[in-house]
């Protein structure tokens, strides 16, 4: 493994890449980073549902991916994320090594400039997006909002994160609202998406065998033409304590009720104190030795799954399980006992070295596959932090007791969601 | 202790067999430059093996539904505690599976490897049940099952099986129900522990970051001599035709969710894998994102992303799946099988051949890319009777002239099924 290296191409445009030669496959993505807001949330989610699916050379779907057969398989896709109060529109390249090709093909190059391709020369008609591929495209995004309930775990997260960041850019949804994707028009996403390439903050990510000079040299002869008014962003957006506790129920037609705790710890990725919480979130729910899986799922029965997770952009800490209807206050009042063990200090040195060797593992393993390693880069940028996994561990593992009880003692329950069976 | 040396010239890999005295069958593919290591301890016990015997005995012994996804959770605990805690010490990260014909005991380590193997080795020949610790895990699983009654997926997947098959056990929850595994008790889970987890049934598969002398060590000092016993499946003879051909279910969903499932032919061991490539390339050709099949039904609303297909096959099952959200799944289906008609009749053609045949290879080249992957594949080649490696071999050598030969015997209109999740009617 290499280390990272990072250049800017031109203003806000960065190129990254981290050389290995284990990989057999290169895997190449960008990202255009921009604030969220309710005017633009639906249309930006829009652009790379257009973006994967072909560019001028390839002006259709269906040559496109034959194109893509040809190159051994390689994927192309777009996608929609959010991290802090932004929003990322992305879109990747994934092929096998020139290595590997069994006619010599220059796969590298070919990647590089498939992606730049998807991102700068979109297939357009009249200087805009085509009409009727933008219809098509707004109903399929439509459904894929409406079908965010089919999945009750993931389902109860969001609506619970919604509810408590509702004073904050975060807690748009990252794909916006139906009725905000029925006003978009062909050319109110083609005007979204000139601002994006003039304004966003973009970061492309090279993770694999390849030569990633190659793969700059070629996106920096595609940026070269691209005006830009960019204005530096800031990523991370620390999520205000609520007053009170929140509380919030949804009832649908399921068997079993999921219910969501999210904390507030008025920290962000910038933060002294972002690896303290990390072990704090270990100890607490975050693996199979951790105070709720071995009391809410093996003492108590309560839950197949009860865990927590971290996120240090906003700071916040999410707790979820599914639980049987009758037992939701029971599971509830075992969840915030635990937490209060720690606050208290009722933690053990072993706990706490399981905890450590645990994320010490998952560190050392993201070097081990090239979407993770693109994966735990990109994050690390974009919290303005640049370690290595080996830093982060290293960061864990100097966290004292004292630490950690702290940070528990700054988690504050803004909000109880739950998600139960029909209103009887 | 008998030892092989498999190597791919292609992918400039290879790997090491050995037998063991014991019966076990050990792979071991270290990946240079790798930093975690993964390992896997399984045996041939899938949720489809509810009826078996051993050569010792007379008859067959017929066991609830879910019997081995509970024995799975409950391996996981022994006299002193958890099987998790002995991995906390090392960091590693620990788990287990159930799938339709194997159970299988993992970890995921990057530090003290050996101490890792070892307490792989140690638990999972150490069972340790009582009625206290079964009734608390039927619990446990209890909500499992109900998570699942909740996952639209994981519904439409299962209706489709039982539409698909009349006698096969793969038609049942991996998990069983709540009330077969209400029948399940501390002796019934030590009849299966020792009709299966018997060393001459079982495979130790370890790929990424380790040392082969300083595993085989460990290995050697950890297994415990195992009687050579002979396991006897009996999987009911499954008609050719299917159950139903249409089977519907209404959830708390948007938009209908459906699975149609072609049955197939079962075949064995080489034999079934080249088929079973065959038919990924003529899946692909058929509805793969470049073809226009996929075009037509997508520009048209009827499918959207979601839309995919698989090869599902195991010991005693084979079958094509199409799976996707549509507002008009029925329309799907008349499409799809209009469709497989017309491609029957003009047969694949040679540059649609090429075109997938080299996609489908740089998919399996890319299959050697992570340490998990590589694991995964030994263990379950091993079950199939494959080397991890044949697939290359096939890809290379199929000819556009086998594949047809396939086409023409399968994805026939009369073993064929659908199954629909519907939304929940206001």
């Amino acid at each position: 493994m290499n280390q990272l290296k990072r250049e800017e191409l031109q203003k806000g445009i960065y190129f990254n890449s981290i050389s290995d030669e284990r990989f057999k496959t290169n895997r190449l993505s960008l990202y255009l980073v921009t604030p969220m807001s309710e005017q633009t949330v639906a249309v930006n989610a829009l652009i790379p549902n257009l973006l994967r699916k072909g560019y001028e050379e390839y002006p259709d779907f269906t040559s496109f991916n034959r194109y893509l057969n040809e190159l051994y398989g390689a994927y192309a896709d777009g996608n929609i994320d959010k991290v802090g109060d932004n929003q990322l529109v992305s879109l990747s390249v994934t092929a096998i090594d020139d290595r590997f090709t069994l006619e010599q093909e220059k796969m590298t190059k070919e990647i590089a400039h498939i992606l730049g391709s998807m991102l700068l020369k979109p297939v357009w008609k009249d200087g805009q997006f085509i009409p009727s591929e933008v219809e098509l495209e707004k109903n399929i995004l439509i459904d894929e909002i409406r079908s965010l309930i089919n999945d009750k775990r993931s389902y109860a997260v969001s609506t619970a994160i919604k509810l408590m960041c509702q004073n904050e850019p975060y807690g748009i949804g990252k794909h916006g609202t139906i009725q905000q994707v029925q006003q978009i028009t062909p050319q109110t996403l083609t005007t979204a998406y000139q601002n994006l390439l003039k304004q966003a903050h973009i970061e492309i990510m090279f993770v694999g065998c390849g030569d990633a000079e190659i793969a700059k040299q070629e996106l920096r002869n595609s940026f070269s033409k691209l005006e830009r008014t960019y204005q530096p962003i800031s990523i991370s957006a620390t999520h205000e304590i609520l007053q009170q506790t929140l509380s919030k129920t949804d009832y649908m037609d399921v068997t079993q009720s999921k219910m969501v705790l999210g904390f507030g710890t008025g920290i962000n990725s910038e933060s002294e104190q972002v690896s303290a919480m990390r072990l704090m979130t270990a100890v607490f729910g975050g693996t199979p030795t951790s105070k709720l899986f071995l009391n809410v799922r093996e003492k108590l029965s309560l839950c197949y799954y009860c865990a927590a997770r971290f996120d240090r952009m906003k700071g916040i800490i999410t707790v979820d399980c599914g639980v049987e209807e009758k037992n939701i206050e029971q599971a509830k009042q075992e969840i915030i006992n635990q937490l209060e063990q720690i606050k208290q200090g009722n933690i053990t040195d072993e706990e706490i070295q399981n905890a450590v060797l645990s994320l010490e593992n998952s560190y050392q393993t993201v070097n081990d596959s090239n979407a993770a390693v693109s994966g735990f880069y990109l994050g690390e940028i974009l919290a303005n932090t640049i370690r290595t996994p080996e830093q982060e561990a290293a960061l864990i593992k100097s966290v004292t007791k004292e630490q950690i009880i702290k940070a528990a003692n700054m988690l504050h329950l803004d909000i109880v969601y739950l998600l139960t069976g029909e209103e009887k | 202790m008998k030892q092989q040396v498999i190597k791919n010239e292609r992918l400039k890999e290879q790997y090491y067999s050995f037998e063991h005295e014991t019966g076990l069958k050990i792979l071991l593919y270290p990946m240079k430059g790798y930093r975690s290591c993964y390992a896997l301890f399984g045996t041939n016990l899938g949720s489809i093996d509810t009826t078996f015997k051993t050569d010792g005995d007379q008859d067959y012994t017929i066991v609830p539904e879910g019997v081995a996804h509970f024995l799975e959770h409950k391996l996981f605990e022994s006299e002193d505690g958890d099987a998790f805690s002995l991995f906390a010490k090392t960091g590693a990260s620990a788990n287990a599976f159930t799938s339709f014909e194997k159970t299988c005991y993992l970890f995921s380590a990057t530090n003290q490897i050996e101490e890792s193997l070892a307490s792989l080795l140690k638990f999972v020949q150490e069972p340790y049940f009582t009625q206290q610790t079964v009734e608390k895990e039927q619990g446990i699983i209890g909500q499992e099952i109900r998570m699942y009654q909740d996952d639209p997926e994981w519904r439409v997947f299962f209706n489709l099986l039982g539409a698909l098959y009349q006698k096969n056990p793969v038609r049942i929850d991996i998990a069983g129900t709540e009330e077969s595994i209400a029948r399940i008790d501390a002796e019934l889970l030590y009849k299966c522990y020792h009709t299966f987890y018997n060393l001459n049934n079982m495979v130790l598969a370890v790929a990424g970051n380790f040392d082969v002398e300083a595993a085989l060590k460990v290995i050697e000092n950890g297994l415990k001599p195992s009687q050579k016993v002979q396991v006897y499946h009996q999987v009911p003879e499954e008609p050719k035709e299917i159950c139903t051909s249409k089977v519907e279910q209404n959830l708390s969903v948007s938009t209908p969710l459906f699975q149609i499932g072609f049955k197939e032919q079962v075949l064995e061991g080489l034999e079934q894998l080249k088929t079973q490539i065959a038919t990924e390339i003529i899946l692909d050709v058929l509805a793969g994102e470049a073809s226009s099949f996929y075009r037509r039904l997508y520009d048209t609303g009827l499918i959207n992303q979601t839309f995919g297909y698989e090869v599902f096959t195991g010991r005693g099952y084979f079958a094509n799946i199409f799976s996707g959200e549509s507002k008009d799944p029925e329309v799907v289906f008349t499409q799809l099988k209009q469709e497989i008609q017309t491609l029957k009749q003009q047969g694949i053609t040679q540059a649609e051949f090429t075109r997938c045949k080299k996609c489908l290879y740089g998919h399996m080249v890319r299959r050697f890319n992570n340490v998990e992957g590589v694991a995964l594949n030994l263990v379950s080649s091993y079950f199939a009777g494959v080397d991890i490696y044949d697939s290359v071999g096939i890809i290379e050598q199929l000819t556009l002239q086998e594949v047809n030969e396939v086409l023409k015997n399968s994805l026939k209109e009369e073993f064929a099924a659908i199954s629909i999740v519907n939304p929940v009617k206001e």
